[in-house]
């Protein structure tokens, strides 16, 4: 059994989705994180164990190596279409309670900002660590994020913001998200931020990366 | 109000070539069947119909440097540029006040791949949008470099807001210099270019002024792209 979820970690490293894709050379012909999937499950692997024995694992190490500036976003990318790919044989499992997710996070660029390449590759890889992403896209006034707020009790926040022009607004989101729900933990990121900023607007945690914003939600999920 | 010098240079024109973006990826295997190396490739086919490349420059006789506070007023309008700029912009005569977008195509094609769960394309095709506005300005200002050159003068680097200590909000006094939407490129209310692919700032024009290799060293943006990509090369 462990082999095959070995296999399945490796596949999601190496961004090898299936057995078509021809990248990488080294793993040209071979079954890739699509049918590997399906045969483990059809071998009898707990569901829960593919997730959290293979995918994650995968998931896991891509983004310590992006971390170490050892892969770059492309190959980031790469991982999570792996990922997706495999992760569509567990939906139904997802929807019948058998596979849970760690937790839920949702995640939007602040109000006045259109960037998105950092939220996005938080979502991909918060999301390849097995938790459920609420994406709310660019430019996310308050009251959006307090609405799904509401409607996904416990989950947590994450901001990002690229533009010092725009810190502002996060602050104010960060505001109003406190002082209707103080319970809720607020994550920031994105270049102009630092860890004083973060302190000042009073959100829970700054990271300058997405894998060590995925080690203090599953720090807080322990 | 000055005169707006307009540009529109082609793909070919700006020299941009897949291996540019490649390199700003740090993409070193070129192999063929690698899925950047096909997604750029495809990108790089798709440019003419995703650009939409617009820019130029005025130019302002009427400055004044402020050293020791970092300001440049530039036809009346004091712009904070930090002491860094202001330094750099020593001996200039004149300020080019310039804008370059690479166009809409760039966020919408991108969004169109991302929302079909194609992010390595969507990414691939934001990176090249910033690509396609820098090289075009590239373009632009050695346009200008031709124009001055006949009157014995010489450009500076270029400077942008956001970069070096130069507070992002002065895009709006940069913008109130040039014609209202030059190049269909408005101002949001947090300063951000619309289109996102855009650039603006100002070059320094005079005789005795210096045009350097451009050193990352007097930048305070750690993550930008393309210090990334030199302090890669600057490993080998």
């Amino acid at each position: 059994m462990n082999d095959i979820l070995e296999q399945i970690a490796l596949c999601v490293e190496n961004g090898k989705i299936n057995q078509k894709s021809p990248y990488p050379p080294s793993m040209k012909g071979q079954l890739g994180a699509d049918e590997l999937t399906l045969q483990a499950l059809e071998e009898g692997v707990a569901p829960t164990d593919v997730l959290s024995k293979g995918l994650i694992v995968g998931m896991g190490r891509i983004g310590v190596k992006f971390r170490e500036n050892k892969v770059f976003v492309p190959q980031v990318l790469m991982s999570a279409k792996a990922m997706n790919g495999a992760m569509a044989h567990l939906k139904k499992y997802f929807l019948d309670g058998s596979v849970k997710r760690k937790g839920k996070i949702i995640i939007g660029t602040v109000e006045g900002d259109l960037h998105d390449i950092g939220k996005n590759l938080v979502s991909m890889i918060a999301e390849g660590n097995g938790y459920e992403v609420i994406d709310l896209g660019v430019d996310v006034p308050a009251e959006k994020f307090i609405e799904a707020i509401k409607m996904n009790p416990g989950a947590f926040v994450g901001m990002s913001a690229l533009l010092t022009t725009t810190m502002a607004n996060m602050e104010k989101i960060n505001k109003i998200i406190k002082s209707e729900y103080p319970e809720v933990i607020t994550c920031v990121g994105g270049a102009p931020l630092n860890n004083e900023f973060a302190k000042k607007i009073g959100a829970d945690y700054y990271t300058d990366e997405p894998q060590a914003l995925v080690e203090i939600l599953d720090k807080l999920v322990a | 109000m000055a005169t707006f010098s307009y540009y529109s240079p082609t793909i070919r024109e700006t020299g941009i070539l897949p291996d540019d973006l490649l390199e700003m990826l740090h993409e070193e295997d070129r192999s063929p069947d690698n899925p950047v190396v096909c997604e750029v490739t495809d990108v790089f086919e798709q440019l003419p119909v995703i650009s939409d490349i617009r820019g130029g420059y005025a130019i302002f006789e009427d400055i004044e440097r402020f050293p020791e506070t970092g300001e440049i007023r530039i036809a009346g309008q004091t712009i904070k540029t930090s002491r860094k700029i202001c330094r750099l912009m020593e001996g200039a005569e004149k300020i080019a006040v310039f804008i370059c977008t690479a166009g809409q195509g760039f966020s919408d094609y991108s969004g169109k791949y991302n929302k079909e769960g194609e992010y390595l394309k969507g990414y691939i095709v934001d990176t090249m949008g910033s690509l396609v506005a820098e090289k075009s300005m590239d373009f632009i200002q050695s346009e200008l470099e031709k124009q001055v050159l006949p009157e014995g003068m010489k450009i500076t680097n270029r400077y942008s807001p956001g970069y070096c200590n130069w507070p992002v909000d002065d895009q709006k006094q940069l913008f109130s210099l040039l014609p209202a939407n030059a190049c269909d490129i408005s101002l949001s209310a947090s300063c951000l270019m619309v289109p996102i692919k855009s650039v603006s700032g100002i070059i320094g024009i005079g005789k005795n002024v210096r045009k350097s290799s451009y050193s990352c060293d007097i930048c305070n943006n750690l993550t930008c792209i393309y210090r990334k990509v030199k302090s890669k090369n600057n490993q080998h």
